[in-house]
């Protein structure tokens, strides 16, 4: 990212100047009108012997002389403005305080010349200082939009966040400078809507104002010297000495995570600073053009998607409704249409042509991802990152395939347990029919180059061998050319997600099915009477609304989605978004004396599964800088110097089954929220296989590893990491995220119990039906997405037999 | 007041004490909605038509046994607020969540909430005030034996329900998504 900074200042600069100079005036002249009585004999009645006289003229002189001394140099002498303001304030606050509690007739009081009473004369002087201090205040907000170019921060904001930034990227090569950097966030912040980018802006106008507490500057006045102490002291050292309460620490740890996270996300997404951690985009490397003449990209294939505002009708009719376009809605898509059925999926995202996909992370994070990725559970320290574009969380995701494990389907279809009625041998057979459709295979070209000291570690360790699984992956990727841009959307046509593949098939599908597809359109309501739905209210993002008419409608959105539509439908009672789960991921990384590249291929290549099972399985795991950033473990200049070895860096992700505490629930600051917190077992389990990770790694020939964890910390040697456990306090020690969230409308054969069932139509409706990872009885402990798919291709015949009469 | 104000609000009663009654309905409706936070979809037009064909008619049979000498006297709006707003939309709130539990459970919760704002309207409107309920004497049958007629609330919505549900599509006894959490 280039960006220009405007060296002279801007027109908005100059008024701001102009009415300080017009102040300065006035307010000399108001100096000099207090004092005339005692110049002027024929006035002295009065006004002389008011006792506030003096002050007023301190008051005004001291405004005036501020005012023309702000208004030489606007930019330099910035907060003699911020002075002039908050006089103006605290004037209006004093005359309140006098209106409403002060003694407004003392008998002793001389009479005015003035023709008003003293409540009048105070009254005028407020709205005289009320005007002025609006009107200032919007021209001084003004004036620095203007000059810092802001699109979505106010100036507070970003002054904040420059001073953050300034602290927190810590290096002696930096090659971005701090405002460079919060303008860069300005930029990523205003390419995208979302309702949870206020919080944002709450915590940094919250972390400007938090050394008021400690009767110190606001952060960005603080001097530059003493703000990097402020930030260590009263940020990271409260939160990681726990020197606060647990609730307050939560918002403080809040703020600390943004305000470190958007710092690292508007440093390394700028490509100026990639030489610096040794990262080379795919369209730059040497080897790039060889891999690609070697595996051409294949031709896009052609799909058809409107929005809605292509449509121009507020309602419309279809025959079946698929909500949602990811791993479970489009598989059922495909499926119906190739039975005959009409179908229209909606998708609350936007269309992305892949052939649109870019390299810059920050770009596409803001495209394809739910809420920019910026969504958090409610404490603000579990990332929930969910795919948000037609194709879902398929085009975001790594591919990963796992079957759904047989005891996990046992415990589901226990019937003292959930009971959830599903026939494990036709699941089989909808697992291979989904691994024929998307080609699912064993990875083998241009993998993650952290692979052979992953096996390497393994060998040394004796995981390698069976009953133990480990390897390289499955997945729905072929010929991959080692990009690295998983995450970030395959341009190059080797995922076959649902973007690229299956919604493209189905379109294509002879017959008389045939499959639309509406984008930027979220289902916001179902509506209906009795156990029938009749429509379902969708809203675009910028707010046309449109009501689709159907006959039968299918929730697939996923486990966040699907339970939130539920609710705000009111539909499934209690047990909606109850009971969720997650495979929680902690990363842990390390450091080898050689440059590696880890970046430079597969994203996930391998995992080690452990039999007997433990619990958690782990992954080789690497991004490019953006997101290894926000994952990097370390503040400060520990920070920057791990991201200085980002090429000499590998990292293994922890994957752990949570149970089926969580909850998504309406409500809260943000309209809804998602609530977990894993108990001490799950934290055992995450913990061993974060110590089995760094073990790994450290058999395989790494110098260190570092587990991603709040207070800092790495381990050179197995003894020393052996007591990383005993280490951790609790859940708030250590970094947590996930994109696989699960359950909340769980499928059961029992209606006490479900909200699903075993034919996955909603209880208590006869023509809507669910179907995605939210009907999950608990967490399956692997990537999901095979297990949503086949599930789908699972349910396509049962919600085909419901749809012509049969049901439930 | 004049015989008209007596009539409407009941000896003594101004807007204050209906204000009273509308904070105890209010907080009786916290109390039910807590055990069943939203109407589900699927009973909405059920709910409605609950309302609409019960309540006016309590209201009016209200009146009706007053005249019979069974019930006392329920000033104008204190019968329009018990009818249209405890009966028609709490204690059927009530009856939406609680529908396909068994009758009995459903009985005793009615009766017992019923009984509650019965005392409640006596004590701050002096209302619901007879010494007997039919052949029984004393206050407390009174209010008890009505209250225990409250609780059979339940089985009339249900029979109202199967006989409309016959008639006007969408309305039925749809078995209600509530009960106990299977998951905590």
């Amino acid at each position: 990212m280039s960006h220009t900074v405007p060296s002279d200042i801007t027109p908005q600069e100059q008024t701001l100047r102009l009415v300080l100079r017009i102040l300065s005036v006035l307010f000399g002249v108001a100096a000099i009108a207090y004092l005339l009585p005692s110049l002027i004999p024929g006035l002295r009645q009065g006004w002389m012997q008011l006792p506030f006289v003096t002050n007023s003229v301190v008051k005004v002189s001291v405004l005036g002389m501020v005012s023309f001394v702000a208004a030489g140099d606007v930019r330099r002498f910035r907060p003699l403005t911020v002075v002039v303001i908050l006089g103006h304030l605290v004037s209006e606050l004093a005359m309140i305080l006098v209106l409403l509690f002060g003694d407004l007739n003392p008998p002793d009081w001389p009479p005015s010349f003035l023709p008003f009473s003293m409540t009048m004369t105070l009254a005028l002087a407020m709205t005289l200082d009320g005007l002025i201090l609006i009107m200032l205040t919007f021209l001084f907000v003004r004036a620095d939009r203007a000059r810092y170019g802001l699109k979505y921060l106010n100036p507070i904001e970003f002054r904040a966040l420059k001073a953050a930034a300034e602290a927190i990227i810590l290096g002696e090569t930096e090659v971005i400078t701090p405002e460079e950097v919060a303008r860069n966030v300005d930029r990523y912040l205003a390419s995208f809507k979302a309702r949870r980018k206020f919080i944002t802006k709450f915590a940094l106008s919250a972390s400007e104002f938090y050394p008021l507490l400690f009767f110190r500057l606001p952060l960005s006045y603080i001097p530059r010297n003493e703000r990097f102490g402020f930030l260590k002291d009263h940020f990271y050292q409260v939160v990681a000495l726990r020197l606060f309460p647990k609730g307050l620490r939560m918002w403080i740890q809040g703020m600390i995570r943004i305000l470190s996270q958007l710092s690292y996300l508007g440093y390394y997404a700028d490509q100026r600073s990639f030489p610096s951690v040794g990262y080379v985009r795919f369209s730059q490397r040497s080897d790039t053009p060889e891999r690609l003449k070697q595996f051409p990209t294949p031709t896009p294939r052609p799909l058809q998607v409107k929005t809605v505002s292509d449509i121009r009708e507020e309602e419309i009719q279809a025959d079946t409704v698929i909500i949602g376009s990811g791993a479970g809605g489009s598989i059922l898509a495909h499926g119906l249409v190739e039975a005959g059925c009409d179908v229209l999926l909606l998708e609350r995202g936007d269309y992305v042509d892949p052939s649109a996909f870019q390299e810059d992370e920050v770009t596409m994070l803001s495209t394809l991802y739910a809420d920019g990725a910026l969504q958090l559970s409610r404490d603000f320290r579990f990332q929930v990152l969910q795919g948000s574009c037609v194709g879902g969380g398929t085009v975001v995701n790594n591919a990963v395939c796992f079957d759904l494990p047989d005891r996990v389907l046992e415990r589901w279809n226990d019937p003292q347990g959930t009971n959830a009625g599903l026939e494990a041998t036709a699941i089989r057979a909808a697992a291979a029919q989904v691994r024929t459709l998307l080609r699912i295979e064993r990875q083998k070209l241009n993998l993650n180059s952290s692979g052979p000291f992953f096996l390497a570690g393994l060998e040394r360790l004796g995981y390698h061998q069976s009953p133990n699984q480990s390897g390289p992956v499955e997945a729905n990727i072929h010929d991959c050319v080692g990009c690295g841009y998983c995450n970030i959307g395959c341009r190059y046509g080797r995922k076959l997600s649902m973007l690229d593949e299956v919604l493209p098939l189905t379109q294509a599908l002879p017959g008389p099915g045939r499959l639309q597809i509406l984008s930027d359109c979220e289902a916001m309501h179902l509506e209906g009477t009795g156990q029938r739905i009749r429509s379902v209210l969708c809203r675009s993002e910028s707010g046309q609304r449109l009501r689709v008419r159907a006959n039968h409608f299918i929730v697939a959105a996923g486990a966040i989605n699907s339970s939130l539509l539920l609710l705000r439908s009111s539909i499934g009672g209690d047990r909606v978004g109850q009971g969720v789960s997650f495979n929680a991921g902690s990363p842990i990384s390390a450091v080898f004396a050689q440059k590696i590249d880890a970046y430079a291929g597969l994203q996930i290549s391998h995992y080690l599964e452990r039999d007997p099972s433990r619990g958690y399985i782990l992954e080789t795991w690497f991004n490019p800088p953006v997101a290894q950033a926000l994952a990097m473990p370390g503040w400060f200049e520990d920070h920057f110097r791990n991201m200085e070895r980002y090429d000499r860096m590998a990292s293994i992700g922890v994957l752990v089954g949570t149970k089926s505490t969580g909850q998504v629930k309406l409500g809260g600051l943000l309209g809804s929220e998602i609530v977990y917190a894993p108990d001490r077992e799950e934290l055992g389990r995450i913990l061993e296989g974060v110590v089995l990770g760094g073990t790994i790694f450290l058999e395989g020939g790494a110098e260190e590893v570092l587990p991603h964890t709040f207070t800092y910390r790495t381990y050179r040697s197995r003894q020393e990491l052996d007591s990383f456990p005993d280490e951790i306090q609790d859940a708030e020690e250590v970094a947590l995220g996930t994109g696989h969230p699960q359950g909340g409308n769980a499928i059961s054969a029992n209606r006490a119990k479900g909200v699903v069932n075993p034919d996955f139509g909603v209880y208590g409706y006869k023509n809507l039906h669910l179907c995605d990872a939210s009907v999950f009885p608990s967490s399956i402990g692997v990537n999901p997405q095979l297990s949503i798919m086949t599930l789908a291709q699972y349910a396509v015949p049962r919600i085909r037999a419901a749809m012509n009469g049969g049901g439930h | 007041m004049n015989p008209v104000g007596t009539a409407v609000f009941g000896a003594g009663n101004g807007p204050t004490d209906y204000l009273w009654v509308l904070v105890l309905y209010g907080c009786m409706f916290l109390l039910i909605r807590h055990g069943y936070r939203r109407l589900e979809l699927n009973f909405r037009k059920s709910f409605w038509t609950l309302y609409f064909a019960i309540t006016p008619c309590v209201f009016i049979a209200n009146y009706l046994l007053y005249l019979a000498g069974v019930m006392s006297f329920l000033p104008w709006l204190n019968n329009a607020f018990h009818c249209f707003l405890w009966i028609g939309l709490c204690l059927t709130y009530l009856y939406a969540g609680i529908r396909n539990r068994g009758f009995f459970e459903q009985f005793a919760l009615c009766a017992i909430l019923s009984f509650i704002v019965k005392l409640g309207e006596h004590w701050i409107l002096g209302t619901w005030e007879l010494n007997h309920f039919f052949f029984i004497p004393g206050w407390l049958a009174y209010v008890v034996g009505w209250s225990l007629m409250d609780g059979l609330l339940p089985l009339l919505n249900k029979i109202t329900l199967r006989i409309l549900g016959n008639v006007v599509e969408g309305v039925g006894t749809v078995e209600s998504m509530g009960g106990a959490r299977w998951v905590r």
